[in-house]
């Protein structure tokens, strides 16, 4: 997320996500085949899109709401492949809405870097209004949250739709995971659609409505930058694939179920309500202002797993690898010092043993050093 | 006769120019040992192509012939060993270090390379000995006498450390060959490894198991007998750094294969699970020696313990598959170290140390080329595939997961997925050096270019490398990354060999 627009761009619609998500994809008939590994995958991804849906509610930024419901996202693609159940397995659903993903994914964070940089930062409040600033960024960004909230007909509201009724059809067969994903999976659909609307209602705050530059910010930006064509060109192509992308299924490169006009109308309604909730909470103004400080600061701190992670593998991998330097230094490395002492010390021992005038010590020794040799010789010989 | 040349010319070259000492100038003395290095290495070649066979009586009483031959574990060490010979001579117009006349250092270094050679070829357990402690001498003028001048306390300190413990291990080594040898009747490696060592009691083989694995042990390094090489590497010239982690360390790995893995298959059974927790707790322990280590070269030298716990890994599982990721990622390991010390080297001679704790200008901004190299030797120090460091790490956890004896599958499961473990330590160390030096410290002003200076020093330019420091410098990171895009050739090279090993055995 702290990463350069083109570089969250990429990560977050393409390569990372596609990698994981595209694995599992093709290792599907294992895994259709391990009932335990398919609990835990939906266990997993129920958790992770639900969780991650209600920390993107809350972010004061939306360059990180963003990256949230990538991580809620991601967590419907995986979930759409827990809920496949073994006989006939398909990645269909998923993989749809891998493509969906990364086609809206990759125009929002575009558009919302490009209002970023004019408004001088992401944070929800130097965002607040700017939308009507810039009609073609604007636009875009209400395309790709409406496909992101999954409205229907859009690409992400096609391969949402697909994934809710695959998961549904697994489920009503009795497959345990699939019910689980399916009851995740419909929150999620509300709870994302509340998050989106949120994004919108900031950026198209009519209240504030103001021109970008003239950031409350302190860091904002006084410079003027400006835009090349290429950038409104590629925001423009990346809106019309969104609304054109579930267009995809014609080809039947996908294996998903056929359209079904109830699951379209559920979803339809679980989106409105989502965004009716968004809108009355909203009341004119941001939503995450709403809520209660210590729920915000906590979304925003990521729940603390940052810090988690770093007191619970970081620390103590570091604090091991001091104790394993130490021992390096101070006991292993201590052995061979200490026989370098010790040979000395025995050599100072032989000298003062051996004074010439004290013959019969050396006599003594040669001949214990004999000794030593001859049993050494009889023993190797038989 | 091509392989007595191979062996002849880095050594008689190598004895004249010690020999010449101080009477010989800079000048003839670098053209004269890039000149035996080069010829060397052609000899390499053409031994590697024709496998020639040398065999003669040496000491006919005790049945120990002078026997050199080629095969396919040899191979490969052979042309690594003659490659960077060449590339340490030519090191030497970029930096020959003071200490001694110029002409002892660089017959110094050809006679490790000769010795080296020697021991590679070598047919014949008692000759094998001769070589293997043929290069201690050398290698001890080395880091006595022309390693780093900043400090003469640690440098003897280290030196005398390093032929002290090594020799010990060699004593060890002899032990082993000496109760091998007298119960198998013959010295000879090949009929050693063909049915002479299988013949062996099962109890003595143990006993020459456990006395070789020690005595090479010390030479690989397996922890915990890996104490000399830090220091060793820390305070020899970057010329003999290369030479110890390219091609000295090898002879370690080299020895368990020819020796133990070989000769005893029964004892080395015995001894496997016990070398594959080593080599686990190597990865681990080197890995997190690096995570602390301030001094660069130190923390290189950690790695190359934790690379080399990988080897002992591969070997440990007793499978074609391990013994071939062993002998692959020695070679690797020789490449991308040789890269490392080389880089680290330079660095050390424009700034005077490096320490990880002081703050360094990016060496991106002020020396790309430079900055660029040290991101590839990191990458493939931690196994990024595609680099020559990765199919050595991935064959060896792969053979550790399915060991040749079912009994020891538990232990060599649980050292493989401790060893993995490691290999993510490895990515968090590399990627702290690649931070503190290619990043660099904003404390250090990019803009002046230099390094901040020790109290009342001078400031530190950082020019980039150029002229014959590049050329060795990329000639290295080609080594890398083909041998990270075409592993095929070298692991075929091997393959036969790797199959004759283990079939005598078993």
């Amino acid at each position: 997320m702290e990463g350069p627009t083109p570089a969250s761009a990429l990560i977050h619609a393409a390569t990372m996500v596609a990698a994981g998500t595209a694995v599992l994809a093709l290792l599907l008939p294992v895994l259709a085949l391990a009932g335990p590994a398919r609990w835990l995958l939906a266990l997993a991804t129920a958790a992770t899109m639900l969780l991650a849906a209600l920390l993107a509610v809350g972010q004061t930024d939306l360059k990180r709401l963003l990256a949230w419901s990538t991580v809620s996202q991601v967590g419907v693609m995986l979930a759409a492949l827990a809920a496949a159940p073994p006989p006939d397995a398909s990645a269909g659903p998923g993989l749809l809405h891998l493509f969906a993903h990364a086609l809206f994914k990759s125009l929002l964070f575009l558009a919302l870097g490009w209002l970023g940089v004019l408004a001088g930062g992401t944070a929800a409040r130097a965002l607040r209004g700017t939308a009507w600033s810039v009609p073609v960024a604007g636009a875009g960004l209400a395309v790709g949250l409406a496909a992101l909230a999954g409205v229907p007909l859009l690409v992400g509201g096609v391969s949402k739709e697909h994934v809710v009724e695959a998961a549904w059809e697994a489920a009503s067969a009795g497959d345990g995971p699939a019910r689980l994903v399916v009851a995740a999976l419909l929150v999620t659909v509300v709870l994302t659609a509340v998050y989106a609307t949120r994004a919108l209602l900031v950026l198209t705050d009519g209240g504030v409505r103001r021109a970008p530059g003239a950031a409350p910010e302190p860091h904002a930006a006084t410079v003027r930058v400006s835009t090349p064509p290429v950038v409104p060109a590629v925001v423009t192509a990346l809106a019309v694939l969104t609304v054109l992308g579930g267009l995809v299924l014609l080809t039947g490169a996908f294996d998903v179920p056929g359209f079904s006009a109830v699951w379209a109308l559920v979803t339809l309604l679980l989106v409105a309500a989502g965004a009716g909730v968004a809108w009355w909470l909203a009341r004119g103004g941001d939503l995450a202002d709403r809520l209660p400080a210590p729920l915000v600061a906590a979304a925003d701190d990521g729940l603390g797993a940052d810090r988690a992670y770093l007191a619970v593998v970081a620390r103590p991998v570091v604090a091991l690898a001091r104790l394993v330097a130490f021992l390096d230094r101070e006991v292993v490395d201590g052995y061979v010092a200490a026989t370098g002492l010790a040979a000395r010390a025995a050599g100072a021992l032989g000298v003062r043993a051996s004074r010439p005038e004290r013959p019969s010590v050396g006599l003594g020794l040669v001949a214990v050093g004999l000794l030593c040799a001859a049993v050494v010789g009889v023993l190797a010989w038989s | 006769v091509v392989l007595s040349l191979l062996v002849l010319v880095p050594l008689l070259v190598g004895a004249a120019l010690v020999a010449a000492g101080g009477r010989l100038g800079v000048d003839t003395a670098r053209p004269v040992a890039a000149g035996a290095a080069a010829v060397t290495a052609l000899l390499a070649v053409v031994a590697a192509v024709a496998r020639p066979a040398l065999d003669l009586p040496w000491v006919p009483e005790l049945g120990v012939r002078l026997h050199l031959g080629v095969d396919g574990i040899s191979v490969p060490l052979l042309l690594l060993t003659a490659a960077v010979g060449v590339l340490v001579t030519a090191h030497a117009w970029f930096e020959t270090p003071t200490g001694g006349a110029p002409a002892t250092f660089l017959g110094c270094l050809l006679l490790v390379e000769g010795a080296a050679l020697a021991t590679f070829t070598a047919r014949d357990a008692v000759l094998f000995f001769v070589a293997f402690e043929l290069v201690l001498v050398p290698m001890w003028v080395l880091i006595s006498r022309f390693g780093d001048p900043h400090d003469p306390a640690a440098r003897t300190a280290a030196a005398q450390r390093f032929v002290l413990y090594t020799a010990v291990g060699s004593t060890l080594m002899l032990v082993g060959i000496l109760v091998l040898v007298s119960a198998a009747g013959t010295t000879d490696l090949a009929r050693l490894a063909t049915g002479a060592g299988a013949a062996v009691p099962a109890g003595t083989q143990t006993v020459a198991a456990v006395l070789l694995v020690l005595g090479l042990g010390v030479k690989v390094p397996v922890v915990p007998l890996h104490s000399w090489l830090p220091p060793a590497h820390t305070t020899a010239p970057t010329a003999g750094s290369v030479l110890l982690a390219a091609i000295l360390l090898k002879m370690g790995t080299y020895g368990l294969v020819r020796l133990p893995v070989a000769s005893v298959p029964a004892g080395m059974d015995r001894v496997a699970p016990g070398l594959a927790v080593v080599g686990a707790v190597g990865v681990v322990w080197g890995g997190l020696a690096c995570l602390v280590e301030r001094d660069l070269k130190r923390l290189i030298a950690y790695s190359s313990v934790a690379h080399m716990g990988f080897v002992v890994l591969g070997l440990a599982s007793g499978t074609r598959t391990g013994l071939q990721a062993a002998l692959f990622a020695n070679v690797a390991h020789g490449v991308i170290s040789a890269l490392l010390f080389v880089l680290v080297g330079g660095l050390k001679v424009r700034w005077g140390s490096v320490d990880l704790a002081r703050p360094h200008p990016a060496l991106r901004e002020t020396a790309p080329r430079l900055g660029f190299l040290l991101v590839l030797g990191v990458a493939a120090g931690l196994g990024l595939p595609g680099l020559a460091g990765f199919w050595g790490e991935f064959l060896a956890l792969y053979a550790a997961w399915s060991p040749a004896d079912p009994a020891h599958l538990p232990v060599l499961r649980a050292s493989a997925v401790v060893a993995a473990l490691g290999a993510a330590l490895a990515a968090a160390y590399l990627l702290r050096v690649a931070r503190s030096i290619w990043l660099g410290d904003p404390r250090a002003d990019p803009a002046v270019r230099v390094v901040e200076p020790p109290a009342g020093a001078e400031p530190v330019r950082t020019p980039d490398t150029r002229g014959v420091e590049q050329g060795v410098l990329a000639a290295l990171a080609v080594a890398v990354v083909v041998l990270g895009v075409l592993p095929g050739p070298l692991l075929s090279v091997t393959s036969d060999a790797v199959a004759a090993v283990l079939g005598g055995g078993t």
